[in-house]
């Protein structure tokens, strides 16, 4: 059993949406691992299929060696699952929902559970609908993590969160991250955050799998160029890597994928008059993908 | 499991308790308004409605609120097996209806059981059995139906209407139906929840088990669709046969009134005396026989089914009601609740402890009007004042009364398997004497074939004129006109066949047309049930049927294209080997509403595979 | 034998990773002299704890400043400052010297100063690393 996660070729399709498609990737054992995409770039899907709560329309899911369609209870046991809305049962006390989950799982760690619970403060005699979304989403991390599974899935936990629930959520995980040997998949929108966290970055896009690297080895692929066009700008679909362009006062400013410095060349090859190469940070890269095939508005007009 | 009971009921717990209260609280109430056993038809049948209707919903609803977006994954997936999930939550939705449902009967049953002489049957602690079958029966069709892809799955309520609307001729029949549909449906909803309930469940047992009843449901439905491609626009055009009778069929007689029907029935008839009689009929008193089946008591059974809660003679405080328990009428004032003896066969006794088995009914009788006891057999009088219990007829030998006795103005009528029997109002109301009729009729058909009895009272007797779609056998209608005399001599003046039908062949026998196989399982299953209720055709009179001949074409047709719809649906859904042949068999089996169901228990829109398939 | 706290701050939306900013902070606080030679520094843990940061990231950081011969390990003890040595070669120190120029003529290069009025800043500046002109020198 090499893989975490590993899919091959899988589609899934909701009618005439295609959510999943063709989509291949291996996540091997450790570290923090994480996802990012636009919504309805096909990351929930692709939970979903995961977790064998969807099947596919083609190709095959695998958790942890298992098939997805064929989960056993051990593996669920070693699989741990938080989405963004922290379901927890409403109607249970914060006790009682912890004893309750505690019974499921006989490796249960209790050190983890009262270590990262103390970074959140919940009162243990209230109710989970009583709890805010902050408390809610530690209680949350809480019990996840004292699962001790060997693989955590949290799906963008950190939405809705204040900025104090934000610190307090990152510093528990990467407080245990540290201490089990828990692989993470982490999605998120908070480009911040996976600049802090992430060892490898995943972006989807569409269904696809558009990168799967270290953010810096991935801030590496994009170039950033500022050039002078007395011309128009090349077809856009004839510039190698082409990931997004905008007029500012005359000079363009593109943003391209895979190119080394000979881009520069051909930039002046193009017609273009000064060209420099500026550095990225990773949310420009990162937003440059996801953003590529959207329209964005020239800022001339 | 226990845990996840645990949470579940946790959640359901305080309405759990408000809906307990509330019911208890509307049983209090309504003991104020009447004998609280004996509930009018109407509230029984409302309440059956709430009970019903309230354990599907919460059992719909109960799943969806697991079912909705993240629930879902929080809920499955978790180190047990799915199955082990859905005993958990179904069984915390089976306490909590248990507790709503058992309690506030069991508290009422008890405290009039305990506290008042009334009389509690067993039977009135096992009707908990009864409505808490009902519920969950409908409960386990609510989690289906959230928990099912099939569009069709609440069609399996279809269930209950097999299971409430028969009187079962004992305990066993009762309750084995209830608890092997319990089985069935409980056994659906485990394979049903599985982690990715959008799936269609494709093993063959389980196809065969939602098929049927769907299918069964679908007949009704079908039934139902004649209203738009038949009866609508028959009524539009003006020529549906209940706007616009058809003279020269049966039914044309329920467009006429008084003796223009005696004319009807009388019509081409080669008597001599036809117009006479027909002539007499318009000066006649009109009244009818009802010859419709109705189903004695059986001990022990539901107290709803009661016709009559007790016999309360007037100017009196007395309550006199019958016990399956004891097989005895039992006695209490109202006002003191005091006992006041038994009445048993061989009449009045001083208290229970007297009352020996030779005293005990073997049948239950039925109670009519004030001071009448009928079984199936026998009609007692009792006679409040003297303490006596006197036979006011007995059912000639080997035949049976078919329903219970007609009080009309001018006679009263006992209606056996045989013969009709009238009576003089005052022989019947005498205090002492035995009743004999005036006149004795034999039936020309079975009771069952004939829909109903028209009487004009003559000079010197009566006129009798029978009807029938089935008068002389089946499919074969008919009008017999009969004079009974005083004194016993019967003639027949006039026997009618119509070989006008009001409705075409295939709109008469749609439900065999449609689906023989399950018309006939329908049959089978009620009239195994119900024996006693001749409305159900046994299956044995079914087959030896002489249906037109265009019916046996027609729905052999549907069976075979049916078999070949769902075969190559099958064929469309990429279905498996053993589901293509499953299906292909109920197809040709049960016709067109396995086609409906297959429809409905399979995704409308085929999916694309990939070139790598599955 | 002491043990200091870092007092680097990185930033997010930088256009230099993470660990890129850990190595030039950490190699400023050297070459101010706020970490002595000899000072540990925090274990890698600490460090990703203080910063909330991956611990990965400090990991590599410390794994750059190691090959730059800035900190050096000792057997189960944790990293050091170390002696200040040079383990870069001649032609990548001088690559990034010019990089660094380069960078600093572009930031002054429209500032209304002369050039002598500039290399005097400039001078100054470097004076003010303790002995810092020295250590361009290899021993």
């Amino acid at each position: 059993m090499h893989y975490c996660i590993e899919t091959h070729g899988l589609t899934k399709r909701y009618g005439k949406k295609l959510a999943l498609d063709d989509f291949t990737l291996q996540i091997g054992r450790g570290g923090i691992h994480a996802i990012v995409g636009s919504n309805g770039a096909g990351k929930s899907t692709l939970f979903r299929l995961l977790l064998g709560v969807a099947t596919p329309t083609s190709g095959s899911a695998r958790l942890l060696g298992v098939n997805s369609r064929d989960l056993t209870p051990e593996i669920r046991g070693r699989v741990g699952y938080v989405n963004e809305e922290h379901t927890l049962p409403l109607w249970m006390k914060a006790r009682e929902i912890t004893s309750h989950q505690r019974s499921f799982y006989p490796d249960w760690n209790s050190e983890i559970y009262n270590s990262v619970i103390g970074y959140f403060d919940v009162d243990q005699n209230q109710k989970v609908a009583g709890l805010s979304r902050g408390e809610r989403a530690g209680l949350n991390l809480s019990m996840a993590l004292a699962q001790s599974p060997d693989l955590l899935i949290l799906d963008e936990p950190t939405l809705g969160l204040d900025v104090v629930a934000r610190q307090s959520f990152l510093e528990a995980l990467l407080f245990t991250e540290g201490e089990a040997n828990t692989t993470i998949i982490y999605c998120s929108h908070q480009m911040e955050e996976i600049e802090r966290v992430a060892d490898q970055l995943i972006i989807m896009e569409k269904g696809m799998l558009k990168n799967n690297s270290s953010p810096d080895a991935f801030v590496e692929r994009v170039s950033y160029w500022v050039a002078d066009f007395p011309s128009a700008l090349p077809e856009k679909s004839r510039i190698p890597g082409f990931l997004s362009a905008r007029n500012i006062e005359g000079q363009y400013h593109i943003l391209v994928a895979d190119q080394t410095n000979d881009f520069g060349d051909y930039l002046k090859q193009s017609g273009a008059g000064a060209v420099a190469r500026h550095p990225v940070n990773l949310e420009r890269a990162v937003n440059a993908f996801l953003t590529k095939n959207h329209n964005t508005p020239d800022s001339r007009a | 499991m226990l845990q996840i009971f645990k949470s579940e009921f946790l959640r359901y717990r305080t309405w759990t308790l408000i809906a307990t209260l509330a019911i208890l609280a509307a049983y209090a109430f309504m003991a104020k308004l009447f004998p609280f056993l004996s509930a009018p038809p109407e509230l029984t049948a409302v309440s059956y409605l709430l009970l019903v209707g309230g354990a599907l919903l919460f059992g719909f609803v109960q799943m969806l609120l697991h079912k909705r977006g993240n629930n879902w994954t929080y809920l499955v997936h978790r180190p047990l097996p799915p199955q082990e999930i859905f005993h958990g939550l179904a069984l915390a939705g089976c306490v909590s209806i248990t507790f709503a449902i058992a309690l506030p009967w069991l508290v009422m049953v008890t405290g009039i059981d305990a506290f008042t002489t009334t009389v509690v049957d067993t039977r009135h602690y096992t009707y908990i059995l009864f409505m808490l079958f009902c519920a969950l029966t409908a409960y386990l069709v609510g989690t289906l139906s959230a928990l099912n892809p099939s569009k069709g799955s609440v069609l399996l309520i279809i269930f209950l209407l097999m299971l409430m609307n028969p009187r079962p001729s004992n305990d066993v029949a009762q309750f084995a139906p209830m608890l092997g549909v319990m089985g069935i449906l409980y056994a659906l909803n485990v394979v049903s929840f599985k982690p990715d309930l959008s799936t269609h469940v494709v093993r063959p047992w389980v196809i065969i088990l939602m098929a049927l009843p769907m299918s069964y449901a679908l007949t009704y439905g079908l039934a139902l669709s004649t209203t738009v491609y038949y009866h609508a626009p028959r009524f539009i055009m003006g020529t549906h046969p209940d706007n616009h009778p058809v003279d020269g069929t049966v039914e044309y007689l329920w467009s006429l009134k008084g003796a223009e029907r005696v004319d009807y029935a009388l019509e081409g008839s080669d008597n001599p005396r036809a117009d006479y009689y027909a002539k007499q009929a318009e000066l006649a008193e009109e009244d009818g026989v009802s010859t419709s089946i109705w189903t004695y008591p059986r001990p022990g059974q539901l107290h709803t089914q009661d016709a009559q809660y007790a016999l309360t003679p007037t100017g009196t405080h007395e309550v006199w009601q019958f016990s399956h328990d004891e097989m005895l009428m039992v006695g209490r004032s109202s006002v003191t609740e005091k006992p006041l003896g038994v009445i048993g066969m061989r009449g009045f006794l001083g208290d229970l402890a007297a009352a020996t088995d030779a005293d005990r009914f073997t049948e239950v009788p039925v109670m009519v009007g004030e001071r009448f006891l009928a079984t199936p057999t026998v009609i007692y009088q009792v006679n409040f004042k003297e303490r006596r219990l006197d036979i006011k007829h007995q059912a000639p030998a080997g035949e049976h009364y078919v329903n219970r006795p007609q009080m009309r103005d001018n006679f009263v009528a006992l209606v056996t398997d045989k013969h009709t029997l009238l009576f003089d109002p005052r022989a019947i109301n005498d205090e002492y004497e035995t009743a004999e009729p005036d006149y004795i009729i034999a039936h020309p058909a079975a009771p069952r074939d004939i829909s109903s009895i028209d009487t004009y009272r003559l000079v010197d007797g009566y006129l009798f004129l029978y009807r029938g779609a089935n008068l002389f056998g089946f499919d074969d209608p008919g009008s017999v006109v009969v004079h009974a005399r005083l004194g016993g001599d019967n003639e027949v003046i006039n026997t009618r066949h119509y070989t006008v039908q009001r409705h075409p062949a295939w709109i008469r026998h749609y439900m065999e047309m449609i689906s023989p196989v399950l018309h006939l399982m329908d049959n089978a299953y009620l009239s195994a049930i119900e024996p006693t209720n001749e409305d159900y055709t046994h299956p044995q009179e079914l087959i030896t049927r002489q249906y037109p001949a265009s019916i046996y074409w027609a729905s052999a047709i549907l069976m075979v294209l049916s078999a070949l719809i769902t075969l190559m649906l099958c064929r469309r859904h990429h279905l498996g080997r053993a589901q293509t042949i499953t299906w292909a068999i109920l197809g040709g089996l049960l016709s067109l509403p396995a086609v409906i169901a297959f429809l409905l228990m399979n995704p409308w829109r085929v999916e694309v595979r990939g070139p790598e398939g599955g | 034998m002491t043990s200091s706290n870092v007092k680097i701050q990185i930033v997010t939306g930088d256009t230099r990773p993470i660990f890129k900013q850990i190595v030039d902070g950490i190699r400023m606080e050297i070459a101010c002299g706020e970490l002595q030679v000899g000072t540990k520094l925090p274990s890698v843990r600490g460090l990703a704890m203080q910063l909330m940061i991956n611990a990965n990231t400090v990991a590599k950081a410390y794994s750059e400043l190691t090959a730059q011969g800035l900190v050096e390990p000792r057997q189960g003890l944790g990293l050091f400052v170390s002696e200040p040595r040079q383990l870069l070669s001649e032609e990548e120190q001088k690559k990034r010297l010019r990089t660094a120029v380069s960078g600093f003529v572009n930031e002054v290069a429209y500032l209304a100063f002369n050039t002598d009025h500039i290399i005097r800043e400039v001078q100054e500046a470097l004076i003010k690393l303790d002995g810092a002109p020295d250590t361009s020198d290899r021993d």
